[in-house]
């Protein structure tokens, strides 16, 4: 606990101390293992309280009781936060070499300090000015290190959108917060719970970004540079889970219609934004996009988690609160694994469109296999951690499609098991589109991969998706036993470590008979010979780079059938000769809810307030007048 | 005595794979009037194709060098979790068809990229459709399975079938023809049977999963065959359990009774593809709605009712 | 009996299913015929004993619909040209999602009425999806022979529910719907024959042209 706060601090002076450093060019390097150093110490401090019996004790002095929690949520929340601050420290080491001669990154390193400072201690605060401090400092220095590249004009665009978005949630949750706040201004118990749900969820949910509340997301992730996005996928979006799910622990009863919204909610963001991730022409916008969906699963087992325990059924419904904890311990992981691996490509290839990319697999290899770990951990496959946490909600609802109000169970099974699917199709695109293949642009023969400062947390974070996949009962163990050691002793907990432990065995023959096939294989071919030819491709003969499938053209069908407005986005050649020398073919996907309400709603907006503008009139005599009115008002009011 | 007959049926599962597209094949040929290839051929095919040597496009990656040997892990290790007669396979425990799933999934995922690293146009065409049926089978396997576990009470797969009996039938009738309609015509689309792709073609415009494993040859074709009967024999082993549900507790017996509802299930496929002609992929989707929305309303008459 | 009845019950709603999603009105005929026959059915199976009276009525049913009103249609497409609709209101995947709208409705309605049925409880549901359907043939389609069928199968469904509910003197409520059904068919048969010989297509969209200009005096 101790050390939690003394890394704080140190966040917090190393930042103010960056501003005053001329810029050295060993500064990214420094800073790097300075933060690195930092969150490992976290790290240990985290993982110990949260494995260890008997650690949230209250502190010794009661003035740092009143203002910081220290319990189990906080606990879990940052040491999410710490694993993905060291492994993105490690990786900005590596990360930003190209531009240390080019322009100076002090700035760069203030804001990062800065948020790494905000989101420890908006995670510890009890009190709701220290939490909304903190929350704003997070949301100022995250839109600074956004918009690194200010000099493009989508990145100002994107930066714009965020600050919007960053606005409008802090004033909600200011409003929410003014409803549940005792005399000292800490959180506590409220009068009025249903507003104050909506309200945080509005609020929180503009951070968290599921739909209806997503529109900076898939702006601010291509926008920022790769390690910050990394960073803002990773664990800044869980923060605005964290504030749902504090809130939730201090409104007691929960209500059916809190349950209701938030699976809905999560249905509809995890199957929207698998949908709209398939368009995608870009990376990091599809895995923007990817984070979208992942956040609905979360919703979808919070969801399931508060309508079990409003039907009574309170072990079942701890289990899925797990889930979704659990859930969002794996989404860390692999999205910050998957974020990297686009900033290593970004870095070498100097581009992230599909079209443009292609083949890279013979030259980053390393990156290509990590990539292909986070990608299967991302579609929710087996053997990798993604699995788990499905796993988990479908246990669940399973077990609960017998009561006689089960009918969530199957909105909750029908929804991911579409979006599994549909991952499955969007990452299979991406990397086939990345990775195999020819080399298709010439330009990108030179590339290599990453240096080691970027591999080697993306390699420990591939090898903790690969062990907790493997053994899910590992990390369930480990997290949730603390949550409430009397809980471990029941039914339910036993039955699900239980059937986690099956799950391994199942993985183990399912190894063996990997290697028994691949042996079996090795010993046949030996007598047979092995030879490498062209790719037969129908008897064509000639195998270019260019003929394979397309990122467009893979996804072509489940877009097609998505799209209502097929005509309007794409333009197909038409061919009239029998050989055609060339044709072209354009579409796009266009952000639905961006372009047809918040655009024209912004414009609206607009449009009625600078009719307001002549208040603004310029003139010292006016404004004179408008004090002495208030003055007046006060006066007549007080009278 | 009990691991005397998992064993047992282990080495039936894998020896028997084969002979139930061999039954189709024999169906077809007799609704067109010939003679057609005896129901052992497949097993003389692929003892042809263990012992060829292999060759690999000179683009593909290590993806597509690993790509035989974990698909057909894959889809053995589910095979050994279905439960074979009365018995439950080797492993049972609940939320195990989810892992079947998973696993067959995992498979598709596979042999999708493995597909796509040839850099051919024709396969990277058989992998796009393969990813857009799967989009819409998963909700139609997940729907039939949440009605099954709702009748029955249970959530493990060897659960459901042995709660299955000729009494639920009388009582729940519709709702077990519906999974079992929705069930079949799942089938046919995993197991890449007409209406959805034709494997005997090898044109463009029927491949799906022939197409994805053009370019695999000598044993690692040998292998994506293998699985593919294998994926054949996990599906139709779900229409045979809930079709000739278990009588007695005789394992000889049980057995005898699901080997030959598995027979049904393969003439009955052989019917279906000498019927019908293959639908057109525009359609498909539409196809596999109809599917969903029988499981639907399967579910919804089995929530209504209790 | 039992069991056959809720197979009988299982085939409407399937019928239901392939009459929303066909475009062929050859097709549309031949599936309005099969609920007509397996509704006239229905009762048959249902009942405890079976009595001559029945037995006949179901003969003519059949008779009826299966193979008099089926004739007069085909007669009415062939001379009319009227072989498929010429506008796609909504795509395939769409006719899936109404029918399973009007499922679900139904359902809901079964449960919000609760009636007392003799012995088969799908019976209900089925019926108001086989009315629901008819009047969104009725309501979605341009070929005229088409909303003549979505009448049909809206008879079909009335047919259904009478057998289910009346107890007492079900035959002469069901003799009252077949008369209504017989007439019913010959006025729009007349009516689109007619229709058929000043457009030389059955299209309703023809009708369009007898609409009033609009920003001109009506004559009076």
């Amino acid at each position: 606990m101790i050390i939690i706060l003394l890394v704080c601090v140190l966040f917090l002076s190393f930042s103010f101390l960056n501003l005053f450093l001329s810029s050295y060019s060993n500064i990214n390097k420094i800073n790097s293992f300075f933060s690195f150093l930092l969150s490992a110490a976290g790290l240990f401090a985290c993982a110990a309280g949260l494995i260890s019996q008997g650690s949230f004790l209250p502190f010794k002095s009661q003035f740092i009781n009143n203002y910081f929690y220290f319990d189990y949520l906080s606990h879990f929340f940052l040491l999410i936060f710490y694993i993905s601050l060291s492994a993105v420290s490690l990786y900005s080491a590596g990360y930003l070499k190209k531009t240390e001669g080019k322009k100076s990154l002090n700035f760069f390193w203030f804001n990062f300090y800065l948020l790494a400072f905000s989101m420890q201690a908006a995670l510890i605060s009890k009190n709701s000015v220290l939490f909304i401090l903190f929350w704003e400092l997070m949301a100022f220095s995250s839109f600074f290190l956004v918009m690194t590249d200010f000099h493009k004009k989508e990145v100002r665009k994107a930066g714009f959108i965020y600050m919007c978005a960053n606005g409008a949630g802090a004033l909600i949750l200011i409003a929410a917060f003014s409803l549940y706040s005792d005399s000292y201004y800490n959180f506590s118990v409220s009068s009025y719970p249903s507003a104050v749900f909506f309200m945080t969820l509005i609020g929180f949910g503009l951070k968290a970004g599921f739909i209806p509340l997503h529109i900076w997301l898939p702006e601010a992730h291509p926008a920022a540079p790769g390690n910050i996005s990394a960073l803002m996928s990773g664990m800044m979006i869980k923060m605005g889970i964290y504030g749902i799910l504090r809130t939730l622990s201090l409104l007691s009863p929960w209500k059916e219609s809190w349950g209701w919204t938030i699976l809905i909610l999560g249905s509809l963001s995890a199957v929207l934004g698998i949908i709209f991730s398939l368009g995608q022409k870009e990376l990091k916008k599809f895995l923007a996009y990817s984070s979208v969906e992942n956040i609905g699963i979360i919703l979808i087992a919070l969801g399931l988690a508060i309508l079990l325990n409003c039907n009574g059924y309170y072990e079942l419904s701890v289990i899925a609160l797990f889930a979704s904890l659990f859930h969002i311990f794996n989404h860390s992981i692999f999205k910050n694994l998957l974020f990297m691996s686009a900033g290593a490509i970004a870095q070498s290839a100097s581009t992230l469109i599909f079209e443009e990319l292609g083949g890279l697999s013979k030259k980053m290899p390393y990156t290509a296999f990590l990539f292909f770990i986070g990608a299967s951990a991302a579609s929710g496959l087996p053997l990798f951690n993604g699995f788990a946490g499905e796993f988990l909600i479908y246990y669940v609802s399973f077990s609960s499609i017998g009561f006689k109000s089960g009918t969530f169970s199957v909105f909750a099974v029908l929804s991911v098991s579409l979006t599994g699917a549909l991952a499955l199709a969007s990452f299979a695109k991406i990397f086939s589109a990345l990775f195999h293949g020819g080399l298709k642009n010439e330009n990108h023969s030179d590339i290599k991969d990453p240096s080691l400062y970027m591999l080697l947390p993306m390699g420990f974070l591939a090898f903790m998706s690969l062990l907790a996949g493997l053994i899910p009962y590992l990390p369930f163990k480990l997290l949730f036993s603390s949550f409430n050691f009397a809980f471990t002793q029941s039914s339910q907990w036993i039955s699900v470590s239980k059937y986690l432990l099956m799950t391994t065995c199942s993985y183990c023959a399912l190894i063996m008979f990997f290697l028994a096939f691949y042996y079996m294989r090795k010993r046949i071919s030996k007598e047979n010979e092995t030879k490498e030819g062209i790719t037969w491709d129908c008897g064509y003969g000639t195998s270019l780079p260019s003929a394979k499938y397309s990122a467009a053209s893979f996804s072509q069908p489940i877009t097609e059938f998505f799209s209502f407005d097929g005509q309007r986005s794409r333009s197909y050649p038409k061919i009239l000769e029998y050989f055609p020398k060339s044709a072209f073919y354009s579409g796009n996907t266009r952000a639905v809810f961006y372009e047809l309400f918040y655009a024209p709603a912004a414009k609206k907006i607009k449009k009625a307030a600078s009719r307001l503008s002549f208040i603004q009139s310029g003139q010292l005599r006016f404004y004179i007048l408008y004090i002495f009115l208030t003055l007046a008002a006060l006066l007549i009011w007080k009278i | 005595m009990e691991n005397i007959k998992i064993f047992f049926q282990i080495l039936v599962i894998f020896s028997l794979a084969p002979i139930l597209p061999g039954i189709i094949n024999r169906v077809k040929a007799k609704f067109a009037g010939r003679q057609g290839r005896s129901i052992f051929q497949l097993y003389f095919d692929l003892y042809k194709l263990i012992n060829r040597g292999m060759v690999y496009p000179k683009v593909s990656g290590i993806i597509f060098k690993m790509a035989a040997p974990s698909v057909l892990a894959f889809t053995a290790a589910s095979a050994v979790i279905m439960p074979f007669g009365g018995q439950s396979g080797l492993l049972s425990f609940s939320g195990d068809f989810l892992l079947i799933a998973y696993f067959l999934a995992f498979s598709r995922f596979l042999l999708i990229l493995s597909a796509m690293d040839t850099s051919s146009a024709f396969e990277g065409m058989g992998a796009s459709r393969e990813a857009q049926f799967a989009v819409f089978a998963e909700p139609v396997f997940f729907m039939s399975m949440l009605t099954l576990s709702r009748i029955t009470g249970e959530t493990s797969v060897y659960g459901i079938f042995s709660k299955l009996s000729p009494d639920l039938w009388i009582q729940n009738a519709p709702v077990l023809s519906l999974i079992t309609g929705s069930l079949f015509i799942l089938l046919l689309c995993e197991s890449s049977r007409v209406p959805f792709d034709d494997p005997d073609t090898h044109l463009e415009l029927t491949m799906i999963h022939e197409v994805m494993i053009l370019d695999n040859s000598g044993t690692d074709l040998a292998f994506m065959l293998y699985a593919s009967y294998l994926k054949f024999w996990i599906y139709a082993s779900f229409v045979s359990a809930i079709i000739l549900p278990r009588h007695s507790d005789f394992f000889f017996s049980d057995s005898f009774i699901y080997m030959s509802g598995l027979f049904f299930t393969s003439v009955a496929a052989g019917v279906t593809e000498s019927i019908m002609a293959r639908v057109r992929l525009l359609r498909v989707p539409q196809f596999l709605l109809a599917a969903f929305s029988i499981s639907v309303m399967a579910f919804v008459f089995q929530a209504v009712k209790g | 009996m039992h069991i056959i009845s809720q197979f009988l019950i299982l085939a409407v709603i399937f019928c239901d299913f392939f009459l929303l999603s066909s475009y062929s009105t050859f097709e549309l005929v031949k599936f309005a015929a099969l609920q007509g026959v397996l509704t006239a059915l229905l009762p048959l199976m249902a009942a405890e004993h079976f009595a001559a009276e029945g037995i006949a009525f179901a003969l003519s049913v059949i008779l009826l619909k299966g193979f008099f009103f089926p004739f007069v249609l085909r007669k009415l497409i062939v001379k009319n040209n009227a072989y498929e609709e010429k506008k796609r209101e909504y795509s395939g995947a769409l006719s899936i999602a109404v029918y399973l709208f009007v499922f679900f409705v139904s359902v809901w309605l079964s449960i919000k009425l609760d009636l007392e049925v003799k012995s088969l409880s799908w019976i209900i549901p089925a019926s108001f999806m086989t009315i629901f359907s008819g009047l969104f043939l009725i309501i979605l389609r341009t070929q005229t022979v088409s909303q003549i069928v979505g009448y049909m199968v809206l008879e079909n469904g009335i047919y259904c529910f009478g057998s289910a509910v009346f107890v007492q003197q079900p035959l002469m409520v069901e003799a009252a719907i077949l008369l209504d059904i017989f007439v019913a068919v010959f006025v729009m048969g007349m009516a689109v024959f007619h229709i058929g010989k000043e457009f030389n297509n059955s299209d309703s969209e023809n009708l369009n042209e007898l609409r009033e200009e609009t920003g001109q005096e009506a004559d009076i």
